[in-house]
């Protein structure tokens, strides 16, 4: 009888999905996308669209093999903006009336008499709505998978993972959805507050990130001080030596000797005034930087903590990109991009009359170092567990789904 | 196996918490429905009676009972496998055609596949949509969709069916065949519960009713049973000239409480007298069921040479059951709708 009901659910629901233009629009959308996608190709000058070619220097396929070229596409494009963004919104518009329909009135008396419990009538409801997603990310998987293997020439399955993680990513939002539908009877509370909640966990995703590249900077700052520190001071001691040393007469001095040590000891005195006030100077960032380096730091721990709690959904996706493209590829094409701006800055350069100045060095430093913390921030971000990122994230959807669950199995109807 | 479809004792329901308004919608409930009989549910808007049903079919719980629906305790989910229900306001997905709608719920309630195709199409040919069977939902009219959700409930060949309301939007017509349908089920030996407005349609095909008023049963029987003690002979007599009431008083002085319009037969029968006017016909009103009671009245009336018109038995109605029940005995007047508040 379980496998009859949950039959008959599973084709109600699709005949639902089918009575809705939505559905049929997004899979035409959907279509385009792709189809969009592999009128792109790139040659050994640049892009090319259709018969057209935009020559680019760092986008060609002396760099980026085509394959490698195609799954960028479809991580950027295919799957970041169309999947988890237009696609994702037309899903939730499209199924947020699913639970409050269920539940009207004269509407769920009708399966509630049936012989079924409420628990499992209400998780099946629920995964009937997730359909939605899974035939439109299905067919667009395949469709990627076949787009990548003609025109990028590699067969590559591992694109199917973007089914069970785009479903998962739009568990997370369709939980709060369902529950919200549950509770107010309302589709468009459940999906005005369902955007809201996605826009919160944008939020919370946004400044955590931000926090950590502050936060590292802030780290590498104090690091970066406290490793000049020791050398500014002994520069210092030896100015201090050396103007001890000069202060002192020599016995039978001639006056061209001590016209040279006078020299010299204001030199030294002069370079000892520069030191102690840079030292100052760096004494003072130091306070800063490591005041900024605390603060952040509990503004960091504060926010990584709601964030734990909240599904992440960017991460469910960067899950499918770090699967599909390999560190060496992304460092290849970085490489490439850092020869470029070198070059570019090289020549800069050549056309500036101007000598080089400390403020100079000082941006090439910056850009170097912002360069290094990014990098950092990147590596942290990518060396969290699938399980902590996949974990969490149905954690919340879990409770989510208790809370609903019990609102459902305890309601009077 | 107990003869009783439902037996229901001291089914309680009350609404709301303690941080909201709580409502007593049901008061210790005793109900009986016998297998193979149509039971009538009546009682006035908020009496409780959609809040019962609700209750014997899971969608609501109570807040105590105890009693059986088919032999198993209230609240059983697999018995209810075996039991049909359409509820008042019932909504079908509009996208569901009316073959896929008896399907699909027939699915639910654990019918195999080649059976509830097979029933599905026999049934619509029953409640007379198999014109319609491959129309989608949203194109019924009302009573359409009513046809449709009565070949629903009996997809599963239930043993007890539950209709609330179901000629609700349903023309004179259609009214009929769900009557015809309704004693047809019973032929069949399925149990029928309605739950109706529609008095009338009651009275002709419920074995038993039960009347709830305010969340407690105020009545229970079959109508026999219930308006036996107000059955009523009624006689009327010709007004031919100003002098009839003077006579009709002569002619049952033996009876009339000395100026008075009442009295007892000899048997303990009451006896009144209703005098309309010099052209009216006056109406006699004995209580009793009993023709021979009245008997020796009309040969009174008779021998003083008063012409009766007519000696009518008259038995009141499940309306008059149904007003007399709804009605405040001390103010007389009707309770006003809905359930107590308050516990």
């Amino acid at each position: 009888m379980v496998l009859k009901q949950t039959m008959a659910m599973l084709v109600d629901a699709y005949r639902e999905l089918n009575a809705k233009k939505m559905f049929w629009i997004t899979l035409v959308l959907s279509a385009l996308v792709v189809i969009a996608i592999a009128c792109v190709g790139i040659n050994d000058k640049g892009i090319s669209v259709l018969w057209w070619t935009f020559p680019v220097d760092v986008f060609n396929a002396t760099i980026v093999s085509p394959a490698f070229f195609y799954k960028l596409i479809f991580i950027n494009f295919g799957f970041k903006i169309w999947l988890t963004w237009a696609a994702t919104i037309l899903a939730l518009v499209s199924t947020a009336s699913l639970i409050p329909d269920f539940v009207a009135g004269g509407s769920i008396d009708l399966v509630l008499s049936k012989p079924i419990g409420r628990l499992r009538l209400f998780l099946t409801k629920y995964a009937t709505g997730l359909l939605f997603v899974a035939l439109q990310v299905s067919v667009f998987a395949i469709a990627s998978f076949l787009v990548i293997g003609i025109r990028g020439g590699v067969w590559e399955p591992k694109i199917f993972l973007a089914i069970p993680l785009v479903v998962l990513f739009f568990s997370f939002l369709y939980c709060v959805c369902a529950l919200i539908g549950l509770r107010t009877r309302s589709t468009i509370a459940a999906l005005l507050l369902t955007m809201l909640f996605w826009f919160l966990v944008f939020i919370v995703h946004s400044a955590e990130q931000s926090l950590l590249l502050f936060k590292l900077n802030a780290e590498d700052r104090v690091l970066s001080i406290e490793t000049k520190a020791k050398p500014l001071a002994e520069s210092i001691t030896k100015q201090q030596e050396a103007i001890q040393r000069l202060s002192q007469i020599p016995e039978n001095e001639t006056p061209e000797a001590k016209l040279q040590r006078e020299s010299e000891l204001a030199t030294a005195q002069a370079s000892l005034t520069g030191l102690e006030l840079r030292q100052q100077t760096s004494t003072t960032n130091l306070k800063d930087y490591r005041n900024s380096e605390r603060l952040l730091g509990r503004w960091y721990t504060g926010v990584f903590a709601v964030k734990t709690i909240l599904p992440k959904t960017a991460e469910t996706m960067g899950i499918l990109e770090n699967s599909l493209t390999s560190l060496d590829e992304i460092a290849k094409l970085r490489n490439a991009e850092e020869q470029r701006r070198q070059e570019r800055r090289a020549q800069r350069r050549g056309n500036d009359t101007r000598p080089p100045n400390r403020g100079g060095d000082s941006d090439r430093d910056s850009g170097e170092f912002g360069s290094a913390v990014a990098e950092r921030q990147q590596e942290i971000i990518r060396a969290r567990s699938i399980w902590w990122i996949l974990g969490t994230s149905i954690a919340f959807e879990a409770v989510v789904l208790a809370i609903a669950c019990t609102i459902f199995a305890r309601r009077d109807f | 196996m107990t003869d009783l479809a439902i037996d229901l004792r001291g089914v309680d329901k009350i609404y709301g918490s303690l941080f909201s308004r709580r409502v007593h919608a049901l008061r210790g409930i005793d109900m009986r429905v016998g297998r193979g009989e149509i039971f009538g549910l009546l009682g006035p808007n908020g009496a409780g009676k959609s809040t019962l049903v609700k209750i014997l079919m899971t969608v609501i719980k109570p807040t105590s009972a105890t009693g059986t629906v088919l032999g198993r305790g209230v609240g059983h989910k697999p018995t209810l496998a075996r039991v049909g229900y359409l509820p008042e306001h019932h909504r079908f997905p509009d996208y569901l055609t009316g073959r896929q709608v008896v399907e699909f719920y027939g699915a639910m309630g654990g019918v195999e596949r080649r059976d509830r195709k097979k029933r599905g199409a026999e049934l619509l040919d029953f409640v007379g949509m198999a014109k319609w069977a491959d129309t989608r939902v949203r194109g019924y009219s009302k009573g359409m969709r009513q046809r449709v959700g009565i070949a629903q409930t009996l997809v599963n060949n239930p043993d007890l069916v539950i209709w609330d309301e179901p000629t609700d939007g349903v023309d004179p017509v259609g009214r009929r065949d769900i009557r015809e349908m309704t004693v047809e089920l019973k032929r069949r030996g399925t149990t029928v519960m309605l739950n109706s407005h529609l008095l009338s349609e009651l009275e002709m095909v419920c074995d038993r009713v039960a009347i709830l008023v305010q969340g407690r049963v105020s009545s229970q029987g079959s109508v026999a049973e219930l308006t036996v003690d107000r059955q009523r002979y009624e006689i009327e007599v010709l007004a031919e000239d100003s002098n009839v009431d003077t006579a009709i008083r002569n002619a049952l002085s033996r009876w009339l409480k000395p100026g008075s319009l009442s009295g007892n037969l000899a048997s303990g029968e009451t006896l009144d007298v209703q005098l309309d006017g010099a052209h009216a016909p006056a109406l006699l009103k004995v209580n009793s069921a009993e023709a021979g009671v009245v008997q020796p009245l009309i040969d009174a009336l008779r021998s003083a040479r008063l012409t009766v018109r007519a000696v009518k038995p008259i038995r009141p109605s499940l309306e008059d059951l149904f007003m007399e029940a709804v009605t405040d005995p001390t103010t007389g007047r009707t309770l006003a709708p809905g359930a107590k508040e308050g516990i």
